[in-house]
């Protein structure tokens, strides 16, 4: 019993909270300046998931939002997109991150 | 001696690359025919606890002793990783994060076409390399 | 015993497909050329020791249309299974239309 304790231990504090990156992607680049000029923008929205009850993705769509809004009178271009998930105790978060270049 | 050897030959094939996802970006044929492509890639490294659990459990029973406590070392550990994975778990999800940066020092113009995202795992026993890979071309390199 | 042995037999030996991933760049107007590149991998007992057959792509769809742009990509990653462990398939296809750089 004890020696089980050690090793569910020693084992927990070894392992620390994990992540998966499932999906990073760039898209096009529709520049007029260098990216050196343009104002980096950025938007980052998650989502907790208990033992996978979940009826939406709309914090994909939040994500998508917030980045418009940071960059209104310009063109988002080069834009990042990072959808990965942290895991933890019978619950997960699904996060999702969009980086661009606003070039106005 | 044998199983030693038979386990260092199982490491050193199972070495596999794992595609996950591929995605094109728009081209511009010219751009793309005449500069040389570049290449950003950026890893991190993945480690299944519960394959190591119960390799370490196999290795216990091959012993002759009793795995049973690295197997419920390794049930328990994955309740504390649920959640949908795509390769191996990694300890940091930031690591792909440097890629806006990495395209600016490969292209400062911005001018990039014919990107190509690749999503893909190096596959070792326990452990592997998690991959994001972008290969693109910029205007004005040659 | 036979018969079902015999349709075990064609279900294993018919190779089942399953998509990994699935992207597309916006549309073009001008629809009025298809092009279209291939990589393809086989997976001999689950061994495959890089990725590199998806690298020609790019360049195989703009060598299709030489002064132009490609527009509308649709990447798709599949994998094919031909028997269990054994033998798989990974294809990835890209396609898209040629718009003239004009």
């Amino acid at each position: 019993m004890r020696r089980r304790l050690a090793i569910l231990l020693t084992g927990l504090l070894s392992v620390g909270c994990t992540h998966a990156v499932h999906i990073n992607h760039t898209s096009d680049f529709v520049n007029t300046k260098p990216l050196g000029e343009c104002r980096q923008v950025a938007a980052k929205t998650d989502q907790q998931v208990f033992m996978g009850f979940v009826g939406q993705t709309d914090y994909v769509d939040e994500a998508y939002s917030k980045l418009k809004d940071q960059c209104q009178s310009g063109v988002i271009t080069g834009i990042q997109t990072r959808y990965s998930t942290s895991h933890n105790f019978l619950s997960w978060k699904n996060e999702v991150l969009m980086r661009g270049y606003c070039v106005e | 001696m044998t199983l030693r050897l038979a386990a260092l030959l199982l490491l050193v094939t199972s070495g596999c690359a794992v595609m996950h996802s591929t995605q094109l970006g728009d081209i511009d044929a010219d751009t793309v025919m005449s500069s040389k492509p570049f290449e950003i890639k950026l890893s991190a490294v993945g480690f299944d606890a519960q394959e190591a659990a119960e390799t370490a459990a196999a290795i216990a029973e091959l012993s002759g002793g009793s795995g049973d406590a690295f197997s419920t070392v390794g049930d328990i550990i994955s309740l504390f990783q649920t959640g949908p994975k795509t390769g191996k778990p990694v300890f940091t999800e930031k690591y792909s994060d440097k890629i806006i940066h990495e395209l600016r020092t490969k292209c400062p113009s911005g001018r990039i076409t014919g990107l190509t995202m690749v999503r893909e795992t190096a596959e070792y026993p326990v452990v592997s390399g998690e991959i994001v890979k972008v290969m693109g071309y910029c205007q004005g390199a040659n | 015993m036979r018969r079902p042995l015999l349709i075990l037999l064609a279900t294993v030996f018919s190779g089942c497909v399953h998509m990994h991933s699935l992207s597309t760049t916006s549309v073009p107007v001008d629809r009025s050329k298809e092009v279209e590149a291939k990589g393809y991998r086989f997976i001999f007992l689950l061994l495959n020791f890089d990725n590199r057959y998806v690298n020609k792509l790019t360049e195989d769809l703009a060598k299709q249309c030489p002064g132009g742009r490609v527009e509308g990509i649709l990447t798709k990653t599949e994998g094919i299974t031909y028997f269990p462990v054994i033998a798989h398939g990974m294809k990835v296809t890209a396609k898209g239309y040629c718009v003239s750089g004009s």
